[in-house]
């Protein structure tokens, strides 16, 4: 996290206190990204991660009022984030296991509705149709694979590529040691790696 | 360094896959010595290269499966809007402004019935006073789409030429389904205590074996809250019912509660779901609640 953007946090922040609903629209364009990335490292699960996601900005926007400034910003979401998702999480597993419903109505339009236009931007422009078409299957065995891992493992792997997330972040959020971070990245990339055979 | 690789392997005398990991996230590894080292290894040990490859393409394809959702800021946006909330601590002042207010009444009251009429019994105002609704926040009503613009996440292109019929298959979005626990006693289990507000529109698709059977359910408990459902049945011979109706939170819950306990499966994520009672925090405010029903695929 680069002074600047703190600074700018900050600034944005102070809006929202004067009154500004347009600092808070900036600051969710600027973390919304980040707070879904964290909620499916936790959950491994979009729709849980996009309904947690949500549940990030409206404490965010009902806190922000008493917020601080000597916390940085991204510090205090990324834990709201951690907490809500960890919640979430207990909740599913009080639920119970669960189930594929289909459902028997007609779809215009198409798709499935799970994530089509998630994939609309390509991994790298560069690439071949070929190189495209093969990344796409390697990403949904990744996809399965990732959910299905060992959730410390699953949680750390996702965590290291949410952007500008620097390890003390992750072992911040996660309330863990920078040395167990870095063996819990280890070991999940190790893990993937062997479950898909690269 | 020497040590751990040595530990690791003793044909290649190769890093750890630790140490390998480090590497790929060039900050990790400890000193640039140990980097350097690292690094001469890898240029000249083909299964550390393969490795570190392996471990670059998969940062890759995990960065790609876990890209956030298309439109994710402005549903974002809404659901705060929605949610039509007044900074935190407000609703807590209320209260507590509140209860001085009712305390104050008390005592008066308390001091007037005991100087005036000893037998009467002032605790009961103080219950009164306090099962009194809050008064409802002042909440703008965001329309959570009908109309699923393509960038909003829905799983539904909206045919403009043919708007009823979208309405009458209910528009089901992605986020509108999940996977659903099996345990019908489970979603009773003890809620996590934090308190949530419903938003003023709700939206949620049930799925249910019969469709009539079930609208004439909703009609019943509707007409029991003094309510009727208006429904849209264009789509019925198509599987599918919407309608929607104006209640108060609490009794959205309790309509909820009802309808899985009648055999209906709620597949949207959304509050309130099944034995969220203990979860939400219920301020009589009026909910529109959108609901499709879909039959359910034998
Ligand atoms: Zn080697």
């Amino acid at each position: 996290m680069s002074k600047t953007t703190m600074s700018e946090d900050r600034v944005l922040v102070e809006r929202f206190k004067q009154g500004d609903e347009a600092a808070f629209e900036i600051l969710v364009n600027k973390y919304s990204g980040r707070a879904y990335q964290i909620a499916y490292g936790v959950l491994g699960s979009r729709e849980d991660a996009e309904e947690v996601a949500q549940d990030v900005f409206i404490r965010i926007h009902r806190a922000l009022p008493k917020f601080r400034g000597d916390a940085e910003f991204t510090t205090w979401m990324y834990r709201i984030a951690m907490n809500l998702a960890k919640n979430k999480y207990r909740w599913n597993k009080i639920r119970g296991s669960k189930v594929n419903i289909s459902i028997d109505a007609p779809l215009e339009g198409g798709g499935d509705g799970s994530g089509e236009e998630r994939r609309i931007d390509l991994p790298d422009s560069r690439m071949t149709p070929d190189e495209k078409s093969t990344f796409r299957e390697l990403e949904k065995s990744v996809r399965d694979e990732l959910d299905n891992l060992p959730d410390i493992y699953r949680e750390a792997l996702v965590m290291r590529n949410v952007e500008e997330m620097s390890y003390e972040d992750i072992a911040n959020a996660l309330n863990c040691k920078l040395g167990t971070i870095k063996s819990r990245i280890a070991r999940g990339r190790e893990e993937l790696r062997k479950r898909l055979g690269l | 360094m020497v040590h751990a690789m040595i530990k690791n392997s003793y044909e290649h005398n190769c890093p750890t896959p630790e140490l390998l990991s480090d590497f790929c996230d060039c900050g990790a590894v400890d000193s640039d010595l140990e980097m350097t080292a690292i690094a001469r290894h890898v240029d000249a040990c083909d299964v550390c290269r393969r490795t570190v490859e392996a471990y670059r393409q998969l940062d890759r394809l995990v960065a790609a499966v876990c890209k956030p959702p298309v439109g994710l800021e402005k549903r974002i946006l809404a659901a705060v809007k929605a949610s039509g909330q007044t900074p935190v601590d407000s609703p807590w002042r209320l209260r507590v402004f509140r209860l001085v207010q009712v305390a104050a009444v008390v005592a008066v009251l308390a001091l007037a019935a005991a100087a005036v009429m000893r037998y009467m019994q002032p605790d009961k105002d103080v219950t009164l006073a306090e099962n009194t609704p809050e008064p409802t926040a002042q909440i703008a009503t965001v329309e959570t789409d009908t109309k699923t613009s393509p960038d909003s996440g829905g799983a539904v292109a909206v045919d403009e030429t043919h708007p009823e019929r979208l309405r009458a298959t209910g528009s089901v979005r992605g986020n509108d389904v999940q996977a659903v626990g099996i345990d019908r006693n489970g979603a009773r289990a003890a809620a996590p205590v934090a308190q949530y507000y419903l938003p003023t529109a709700v939206r949620h698709v049930w799925t249910t074996s019969d469709l009539q059977q079930s609208r004439r359910l909703l009609d019943a408990l509707a007409k029991a809250n003094n309510g009727v459902i208006a429904w849209t049945d264009a789509g019925a011979q198509a599987g599918s019912l919407t309608g929607k109706i104006q209640l108060e939170d609490g009794k959205l819950q309790a309509l909820v509660d009802n309808l899985h306990s009648r055999g209906l499966q709620l597949v949207s994520p959304s509050l309130p779901q099944p034995g969220t009672g203990a979860k939400v925090k219920f301020t009589g405010q009026a909910i529109t609640y959108d609901l499709v029903l879909v039959r359910a695929e034998q």
